[in-house]
């Protein structure tokens, strides 16, 4: 991120010409303005991730509108419960980060590892939760295109359904797992004692991420789990 | 906002960043986070017509949920704009891509209208197809289960030797 050290390497050095913090770069007016600019760069980038998902979203819609029958019939595969309760994780999880960004902001560094502790642990819920998912459909053999080998009564068109469930509820896992990664690194900086009211940049572009792809299953959910 | 010694000790660029405590507004959010989910679920239960219109509700839904998110877990209730100008300009080309996608939806041949007596899909022979779009040699069922990851998304109409077709 944006915190890169300065040349002098000081970030008390008052024999430099300008007495600024470390996190603050060189190009930049000001700590705001540093501020802003990396929140405008995740915004662009949280861009290029609806972008991406979009597609996904359309190719769904297109399949769905020409197998409908296949859809509704596959989609009773899934288990609608489990599907309930990731989304309620996911949620809570969003709440968690959010209070997270707040109390980094407020400099209250407790409350941050904290919030960000409890956020990695729903994360992590939400993978072994779907982890459980796919097992249970790899074992069916409800998969995607010609592995699909599912040995019970089906509409034909089901492997459509089963295609776009992996790929877009897989694409969504990955991202969950980047940002669970990204969470594990906020902890240690905030272990380290790196962020406070002047300076917590990681852990609100951190936050913006996480909510997108909240955000981004809070559209899977109906779509996959509750079609009828 | 909080200003603590090492803090103010850090920077005379050290503006005022105006940080609130918001935790009310995060609460009422995550609660009708929750409400909106409930009735998501119960939507699905009541059926309103056609398919089209239990989708339109579970996305009209979705989105409401997603306004709350991005107005206050991403803070764009609290910005001044320029982020939810890339933001909302996203969602603006993203509708362009689905409504003009859409428009054409008719023009793509279904499976059953692309294939013919002998299989062919087309005018393309059966054995004349490429490899990820033949059926697997175990058609269990006889189920439509013949394409391969690239051919499913948006190439239905020109790529389907289905199952169904031989059946």
């Amino acid at each position: 991120m944006s915190d890169i050290a300065m040349p002098s390497g000081g970030a008390h050095d008052h024999g430099h010409a300008h007495d600024h913090p470390k996190f603050l770069q060189h190009h930049f007016h000001s700590a705001k303005q540093q501020f802003e600019a990396s929140k405008l760069g995740m915004w662009l980038f949280l861009v290029t991730e609806i972008l991406l998902f979009s597609g996904l979203f359309l190719a769904y819609f297109m399949l769905q509108a020409r197998h409908p029958e296949a859809f509704i019939s596959a989609h009773h595969h899934l288990d609608r419960t489990m599907g309930l309760v990731n989304t309620v994780v996911l949620l809570i999880s969003s709440f968690t980060m959010v209070m997270a960004v707040q109390s980094a902001a407020l400099s209250r560094t407790k409350a941050t590892l904290a919030y960000l502790y409890v956020t990695l642990g729903l994360g992590g819920t939400f993978m072994v939760i779907k982890y459980f998912e796919y097992m249970h459909k790899i074992h069916d053999g409800l998969l995607p295109g010609n592995l699909y080998s599912y040995a019970g009564a089906s509409v034909p068109g089901e492997y459509l359904f089963f295609s776009m469930y992996f790929v877009m509820t897989g694409i969504h896992g990955i991202h969950i797992l980047a940002g669970m990664g990204v969470i594990a690194y906020l902890i240690y900086r905030t272990h380290k004692g790196d962020y406070s009211s002047a300076y917590y940049t990681p852990v609100d572009l951190t936050g913006l991420y996480w909510h997108l792809v909240d955000l981004i299953w809070i559209y899977l959910f109906p779509l996959l789990y509750l079609v009828s | 906002m909080s200003h603590q010694e090492h803090n103010a000790a850090l920077s005379s660029h050290h503006e005022e960043n105006h940080v609130h405590d918001h935790t009310k507004y995060y609460i009422a959010t995550i609660a009708a986070l929750f409400v909106l989910t409930a009735i998501t679920v119960g939507a699905a239960q009541i059926h309103f017509g056609s398919n089209f219109v239990n989708l339109m509700i579970a996305m009209a839904i979705a989105t409401v949920k997603a306004t709350l998110v991005a107005l206050f877990f991403m803070h764009l209730r609290w910005e001044k704009g320029m982020n939810a100008i890339v933001f909302l300009s996203s969602i603006f080309f993203v509708g362009v891509f689905m409504v003009f996608t859409f428009l054409d939806i008719e023009s793509r041949v279904t499976i059953e209208a692309a294939t013919a007596e002998d299989g062919s899909v087309a005018g393309v022979a059966p054995q004349d197809m490429p490899l990820y779009v033949k059926a697997p040699a175990q058609a269990g069922e006889g189920e439509a289960h013949a394409n391969g990851a690239g051919a499913e998304t948006k190439a239905e109409g020109e790529a389907k030797p289905e199952g169904e077709a031989k059946h």
